[in-house]
């Protein structure tokens, strides 16, 4: 556990985009107070912030605005994200996360088998 | 199923029951229409590997699935995964194994004939060497090959008429070929995935496509076929169409999928 704020995590640039794809999608049913808490534990959980998060995901191409997916650690996170789902005994909670993921541009979801 | 109303069902299906099971016979049925399928030179440039959900490991199924695959993989219960053999033509030519037009049995059979200029000596002397031997040389080549998407095609045609719902999505190629052991010259065309669907035929809605007259032309390339808008509007109603996307309820019912599946609703 790390020393990442809700304010932190809050005025993350990536929280804002995300908050705003949902709301965009879906309206304001979609906001709610608890994605940022549920995200900031998270946070805290790997010692990350939500930016790191995606930088991590997503390595700059040639062009601007233009990203190439970095598997790998995809895949690590989806694997952090599994073990927070292990802790909580919450799918939704892990789902928050995967949907801060999703709405910046990096797709995943849970395994649906055992 | 009526042939309109089979088309007319094609959606990009995504959401699948992953506890009913797909029954042999109706994928034996999609496989059979694909062999039905027109090809060039009469050779079988598409391959297809069935493969069956719950007979994977874990670790097999993650090897198929790419960043936007993966709740297809794990909720389908029957995935085919379509190529095109590189080396169909070379196979066709050096071996003439099967009844192609280089073994010169479609001219045998009266299939190709001299009211359009084939005769035995045209195919092996003609055709063999100017047209099919050229670039043997040089190996499998990629670049897709429409032959293999035909088959496919008409397999999900098939799938849909059998009351299937398919999508057909991209897989992890170097995956599938540890998973399926498939050839060097075996190139992806697409997977296709089946099953029954958890969703609504409608599946939100007809998609949205261009305009007629930008795709199909008469004559020209300059010249948009003119479109019988009351042929169209027959058309829909008989069955080849349906409710443009997005339907009203979609966004409670994806929402509704999202958590019978688990998936993240938002």
């Amino acid at each position: 556990m790390t020393d990442v704020q809700t304010a932190d995590v809050r005025n993350a640039e990536t929280v804002h985009r995300w908050l705003a794809s949902r709301l965009d999608l879906w309206g304001k049913k979609a906001l709610s107070d608890d994605l940022v808490e549920t995200l900031t534990r998270f946070c805290q959980r790997i010692g990350k912030c939500p930016d790191e998060m995606i930088d991590d995901c997503l390595r700059p191409g040639k062009e601007r605005d233009v990203y190439v997916l970095r598997t790998r650690a995809r895949r690590e996170y989806m694997e952090q994200i599994e073990a927070f789902e292990a802790e909580t005994g919450s799918r939704d909670q892990a789902n928050i996360v995967r949907s801060f993921l999703i709405h910046n541009g990096v797709a995943m979801n849970p395994n649906l088998l055992p | 199923m009526d042939f309109r109303q089979v088309v007319g069902r094609q959606r990009t299906f995504q959401y699948f029951l992953p506890y009913r099971p797909v029954e042999r016979p109706k994928v034996q049925v999609i496989l059979e229409a694909g062999r039905r399928s027109s090809r060039a030179v009469n050779t079988a440039f598409s391959k297809a590997i069935v493969t069956h959900r719950d007979s994977l490991s874990a670790e097999e199924r993650e090897k198929l699935k790419t960043p936007l695959s993966a709740a297809l993989v794990d909720t389908a219960p029957v995935y085919i995964f379509w190529y095109h053999d590189m080396d169909a033509r070379r196979v066709a030519v050096e071996e003439k194994k099967w009844p192609t037009v280089a073994s010169g049995t479609l001219v045998a059979i009266g299939a190709l004939g001299p009211p359009h200029g084939w005769s035995h000596r045209y195919v092996q002397q003609v055709v063999l060497p100017e047209v099919l031997m050229p670039g043997l040389d040089a190996g499998p080549q990629r670049g897709g090959n429409a032959d293999a998407a035909l088959a496919m095609a008409q397999g999900l045609l098939a799938a849909l008429d059998e009351g299937l719902a398919a999508c057909l999505a991209p897989f992890d190629e170097a995956g599938a070929k540890e998973v399926l052991r498939t050839p060097d010259t075996w190139e992806p065309v697409m997977g296709m995935f089946l099953g029954y669907p958890a969703e609504s035929w409608e599946a939100g809605g007809q998609e949205p496509r261009p305009p007629f007259e930008s795709m199909f032309f008469e004559q020209n390339a300059a010249e948009p076929f003119a479109r019988d808008a009351k042929l169209a509007q027959a058309l829909a109603e008989s069955g080849l169409g349906g409710r443009p996307a997005p339907v009203p309820w979609r966004e409670r019912e994806v929402r509704a999928l999202a958590r019978m599946l688990g998936l993240p609703q938002e």
